[in-house]
C-alpha cells in the first residue's frame, strides 16, 4: 500500500509504525512512536523519581522497548506502554529500596496484571451511557452526584466544580471518579 | 475536526500539560483535558506525575528529545562508547604489533640489498597506521563486533602503548629524513608523557624502532617517507573518503515557530533525526557532490522533500498545514476481550475482529460513501453515530444497533454503511465478537 508508506512517519497508526521497526529494525520508526508518549512516560516517572532519575528512566523503558517489541505482539501500544512504565518504575524502586535500605512506601502501587491494558475505556461509552442513566444517577451519593452532573453535563472544569460546589479539588477528583466508576457499575446491571 | 484528531493519535500536547498545571487555560480547556484524563488512565498517571513537580518541564522534555535523538543516531548511550573504543584500539594494536615484529624480524635479517622490500614493508606499515588513526579520529561508533562489557580495561593500557609506539616509529622516520631536531623533540613531548603508564614495552620498542630508522636499507627510500609523513601525522581530516558533512536546519510552522519532533530523514538512507523543542535539527551525512534529499514530515503538515546542495548546510524548512487534515471518519474497534487470551504465545494472539482489508481501507470506505444528510445539514447538526455489531466466527454481521445516536437520518445512514461495507474477519478465537464503529457526519 503505497499510500501507507507516504505517511508512514506522520501519521501512521501505533500499529504501522510498531510493524515498520519490527520489519526493518531501524529506530526512527519507533523513536517516531515513543515521541508521541514520551512526554506520558516521563510525567509518570516524575511519580516515582526526581527529573534526573525520571529521564534516565524514559531513555532505559525506550532500550526495553527495543527488545521487548520484538517478543510480543503489542495490540494497544499506548496502554502497553503505560503497563511497561509503571511496571519499570516499581521494578527499579524496588532494587533501590534493596540497594539503599530507603523507605519507599509501595502501598496503592500494585504492579499492573497483563491483562489490564486489554482495557482501554473510551469516553465516548461513558457519554452514551449517561444518555439513558438518569436512574443510575439518582441512586448516587449526593456528592458524587453533584460532581458527576457538573462535569458531565455541564462540562465544567474541576476547579468550576469547587468553586460551585465548595467542595474540596482533590475531593471533587476522587468524587468524579468514583461516581464514574458506580455509573459504569449500575449502567452494566441495567444491561444485563 | 480536533476531535478526530485525537482519536488518531492519542498524542496530548506536552505544553497544554504545562498551561493546564500552571493554571494558565480557561474553564472549558481545563475541562476537555481532565475529561479526556478521566478516560485515559496513562494521561492521568502523567498528570499526576508532573503535578508533583514544578509545572514547567520544557527543559527536560527538551533534553530528552535530544537524548531520544542521540540514541536513534547512535551516539548515546553510556556503555556502547568506551568498550567500542577500546575493542578499536585493541584491534589497532594487534595489527601494529604484528607488522611491527615482522618488520624487525625482517629487517634484522636482511641487508641493505633489498631496501626496496623493506621500504615496501615500511609503507605497509605506515598505511595501517593512517587507518588506524581514521578509526580512532572517526566521531561515530563504528559497529565493531559486539562490546563486551566483559573486557577488562586493563587491556587497552598495552593497545595504548602499541599506538604510541607506533607514533614513535613515525618520528624515527622523520629522525631518517633528517627533519630539524626542535621538530622531534615537539613531537616527542606531545606524545611522551602518556608513556610513563607502560614504560618497559615502549622503551623496548622505541629502542628498536629508531634502529630500524637508522638501518642503512632504509636511508635510500627514507625521503620517500618524510614525504609521505606530515600527511599521515595530521591529526583529524584522514583520507577525503571519510569526511562527513553536518547539515543543520530549523523546521518552523507558517506562523514561525519552531516545530517540534518533527521527522528529517535522507531519502535513500537509514539516517535520520527528529526536531527538538525549538525545531532544530542536525543530520551528519557523507559529503559527497551529489544533492542531499531531505524528506521533512509532521503529522497535519505537507510533507516536503528538498534538494540540499553541498554548499547549504544551514537550512530553514517552512511546513505548510494541511488543508483538511485528515478525513472526518475515525473507526474503533472495541470489544470485551476474554481474559487470559490475550497473550499467548507469539503465533497464538488474539486478535479482534478486523475489516478484511483493514481499518485503513474500512475508513477510507466510510469517507468515501457517507451521506450527510440534508435534513441533517439543514439543522446544521454534526458529530458522529456509533454502531455496535456482532462478528460472527464466520465472518458476518449481527445484531446491529446504534449505541450513540445523532439524529434520524444520520442513525440510519450509518446502519446503511456498515450493512453495505466491507467484510469482517472474525476474532482470532473464532467467537462472535462485538465491534464498534464510529461514523462521524460533518459538512463537506
Amino acid at each position: 500500500m503505497a499510500f501507507l508508506h507516504q505517511n508512514i512517519m506522520k501519521d501512521a497508526d501505533d500499529a504501522v509504525l510498531i510493524q515498520e521497526f519490527k520489519r526493518s529494525g531501524q529506530l526512527d520508526y519507533l523513536a517516531a512512536l515513543y515521541q508521541r508518549y514520551m512526554n506520558l512516560v516521563y510525567g509518570v516517572c516524575l511519580r516515582y523519581f526526581d527529573e534526573e532519575a525520571s529521564k534516565d528512566a524514559v531513555m532505559q523503558i525506550f532500550e526495553e522497548l527495543i527488545v521487548k517489541l520484538h517478543q510480543h505482539e503489542v495490540q494497544n501500544f499506548k496502554s502497553w506502554l503505560h503497563v511497561l512504565t509503571r511496571n519499570h518504575c516499581l521494578m527499579k524502586l524496588r532494587s533501590m529500596k534493596n540497594r539503599e535500605g530507603r523507605e519507599i512506601s509501595l502501598e496503592g502501587l500494585p504492579v499492573m496484571e497483563n491483562d489490564s491494558f486489554a482495557h482501554h475505556e473510551n469516553g465516548v461509552n461513558i457519554e452514551m451511557h449517561l444518555q439513558g442513566m438518569e436512574k443510575c444517577l439518582e441512586t448516587l451519593p449526593e456528592e458524587q452526584k453533584r460532581s458527576v452532573d457538573l462535569f458531565y453535563l455541564k462540562e465544567k472544569s474541576y476547579r468550576e466544580v469547587a468553586d460551585i460546589t465548595g467542595y474540596d479539588m482533590k475531593k471533587v477528583k476522587s468524587y468524579i471518579q468514583n461516581g464514574k466508576r458506580n455509573l459504569k457499575i449500575c449502567m452494566e446491571q441495567q444491561d444485563a | 475536526m480536533p476531535d478526530a484528531h485525537n482519536h488518531m493519535n492519542h498524542h496530548v500536547d506536552p505544553e497544554l500539560i504545562r498551561r493546564y498545571l500552571a493554571g494558565e487555560l480557561d474553564n472549558k480547556a481545563m475541562h476537555a483535558l481532565e475529561k479526556q484524563a478521566l478516560d485515559d488512565p496513562f494521561l492521568a498517571d502523567a498528570l499526576e506525575g508532573f503535578a508533583e513537580r514544578k509545572p514547567d518541564q520544557r527543559v527536560h522534555l527538551a533534553d530528552l528529545n535530544r537524548r531520544l535523538e542521540r540514541r536513534v543516531q547512535g551516539k548515546e548511550e553510556k556503555k556502547g562508547g568506551v568498550f567500542v573504543l577500546n575493542y578499536r584500539l585493541l584491534a589497532a594494536a594487534g595489527v601494529l604489533l604484528v607488522i611491527g615484529t615482522g618488520l624487525l624480524w625482517f629487517i634484522q635479517n636482511r641487508d641493505a640489498k633489498d631496501g626496496f622490500v623493506a621500504s615496501q614493508r615500511a609503507m605497509v606499515s605506515d598505511s595501517s597506521i593512517t587507518d588506524t588513526l581514521q578509526y580512532y579520529n572517526r566521531e561515530e561508533p563504528v559497529a565493531w563486533g559486539k562490546p563486551t562489557p566483559e573486557k577488562p580495561l586493563a587491556i587497552s593500557i598495552p593497545s595504548d602503548t602499541a599506538l604510541l609506539a607506533a607514533k614513535d616509529m613515525r618520528t624515527g622516520n622523520a629522525l631518517a629524513a633528517e627533519q630539524t631536531m626542535a621538530d622531534i623533540m615537539k613531537r616527542e613531548d606531545s606524545i611522551r608523557p602518556p608513556l610513563a603508564a607502560a614504560p618497559s614495552l615502549t622503551d623496548s620498542l622505541d629502542g628498536r624502532m629508531a634502529g630500524v630508522a637508522m638501518a642503512p636499507a632504509y636511508k635510500a627510500t627514507a625521503e620517500e617517507m618524510a614525504g609521505r609523513n606530515p600527511v599521515a601525522a595530521a591529526p583529524a581530516p584522514a583520507a577525503p573518503a571519510m569526511t562527513t558533512r553536518l547539515i543543520q536546519g530549523k523546521v518552523k510552522a507558517s506562523d514561525n515557530e519552531g516545530m517540534p519532533g518533527v521527522t528529517v530523514r535522507v531519502e535513500g538512507t537509514d539516517k535520520g533525526a527528529l526536531t527538538d523543542n525549538e525545531g532544530n535539527f542536525s543530520i551528519r551525512v557523507a559529503d559527497t557532490t551529489k544533492d542531499v534529499k531531505l524528506l521533512v514530515a509532521a503529522v497535519g503538515f505537507n510533507s516536503k522533500k528538498l534538494d540540499v546542495s553541498r554548499s547549504d548546510n544551514n537550512l530553514d524548512i517552512i511546513l505548510k498545514e494541511q488543508e483538511n487534515a485528515l478525513a472526518d471518519v475515525v473507526v474503533s474497534g472495541y470489544g470485551v476481550r476474554k481474559k487470559g487470551v490475550y497473550r499467548n504465545q507469539q503465533e497464538n494472539v488474539y486478535q479482534l475482529p478486523t475489516p478484511v482489508n483493514g481499518y485503513e481501507q474500512y475508513r477510507e470506505y466510510l469517507a468515501k460513501n457517507v451521506h450527510y444528510p440534508a435534513s441533517a445539514a439543514a439543522a446544521n447538526i454534526t458529530g458522529r453515530v456509533r454502531v455496535s455489531v456482532r462478528v460472527m466466527p464466520d465472518g458476518t454481521l449481527e445484531d446491529i444497533k446504534i449505541t450513540r445516536r445523532l439524529q434520524p437520518d444520520c442513525d440510519a445512514e450509518a446502519l446503511r454503511l456498515v450493512k453495505e461495507g466491507p467484510e469482517w474477519k472474525p476474532a482470532s478465537d473464532g467467537r462472535a465478537t462485538r465491534v464498534q464503529i464510529d461514523v462521524h457526519f460533518a459538512p463537506r
